[in-house]
């Protein structure tokens, strides 16, 4: 295996382990912030398989491709995180607390 | 160069790592987050990525001063105060932890014993800004398009949801 191979293989493990640091913080942290914070890493693991993909595939037809969806999973991540803290935002004015456990009821 | 593409990638994850853990004090989580971006960066660079590590930077930089910003405005966010999550709750979510990165570790693997990673192409192709443009604008028109309603869709939901926060504020 020579170094451009092995190089894409950790940057796709790393991904792989970056994902699994994003679930912990999605699903383990009570605080609305905190699992923001962890579905960042989630999405920003996604982009770095998404990189290591399109190195290794090293095809110049489709590197424009993969730099496209890279932005567009890039754009959509600060999206979400502008909109979900909003909601934060909003759920702290009305209720007092940032605890995930409290949002339990499907209420309009 | 291998040891420092190893090297970045740890420092990443473990920064990664201690952004979730810090959690409770979310300027030092933003803190780790941010070196986790710097050493990815890096890393990213090293692969090849080039201008795509410019752009994951940039991103996730504005994504984490978004964070910021809203942090300001959330009462006492340094410390979120919450109660320990009771016991079975706790062994109940280590346990999913334990059989997801189980699962992740033998999807690695097995992509790992088959080869899928060995595979290399001609020549490193990454696309710079000029190229990525071109397409976005081209051949994915309409997802662009979507894109954009998307971006302005997200500002009116926030715009409406935080309305409500600015009148309360004003009545004080």
């Amino acid at each position: 295996m020579n170094f451009l191979s092995s190089s894409i293989g950790l940057l796709l493990i790393g991904a792989a382990v970056l994902f699994w640091i994003g679930m912990l913080g999605l699903l383990w942290r009570r605080s609305l912030v905190g699992m923001l914070v962890g579905l960042l890493f989630a999405w920003i693991s996604v982009a770095m398989a998404a990189i290591g993909f399109v190195v290794l595939q090293g095809d110049p037809e489709n590197a424009a491709a993969g730099g496209a969806f890279v932005l567009c999973v890039l754009v959509l991540c600060c999206l979400q995180t502008a909109t979900g803290l909003s909601i934060v935002v909003a759920r702290i004015r009305r209720r007092g607390t940032l605890d995930a456990d409290d949002a339990d009821l499907l209420e309009g | 160069m291998w040891v420092a593409l190893g090297f970045g990638l740890a420092v990443a994850l473990v920064s990664a790592f201690g952004a979730i853990m810090l959690g409770r004090n979310l300027t030092r989580s933003l803190a780790a987050a941010s070196v986790f971006f710097a050493a990815l960066g890096f890393a990213l660079l090293l692969v090849g990525a080039g201008f795509l590590s410019l752009v994951v930077v940039i991103l996730g930089a504005l994504t984490l001063a978004i964070i910021q910003v809203f942090g300001w405005m959330l009462v006492d966010v340094d410390r979120d105060r919450l109660p320990p999550t009771d016991r079975p709750t706790w062994l109940a979510r280590s346990l999913a932890f334990l059989l997801f990165g189980g699962g992740l570790f033998l999807l690695v693997t097995a992509a790992l014993v088959t080869g899928e990673f060995a595979i290399v192409g001609q020549r490193l192709a990454i696309a710079g800004p000029a190229e990525i443009g071109a397409f976005l604008f081209g051949p994915l028109q309409g997802a662009t398009i979507l894109i954009g309603l998307t971006i302005a869709a997200s500002l009116l939901a926030v715009l409406l949801l935080l309305q409500d926060d600015g009148q309360t504020r004003g009545r004080r």
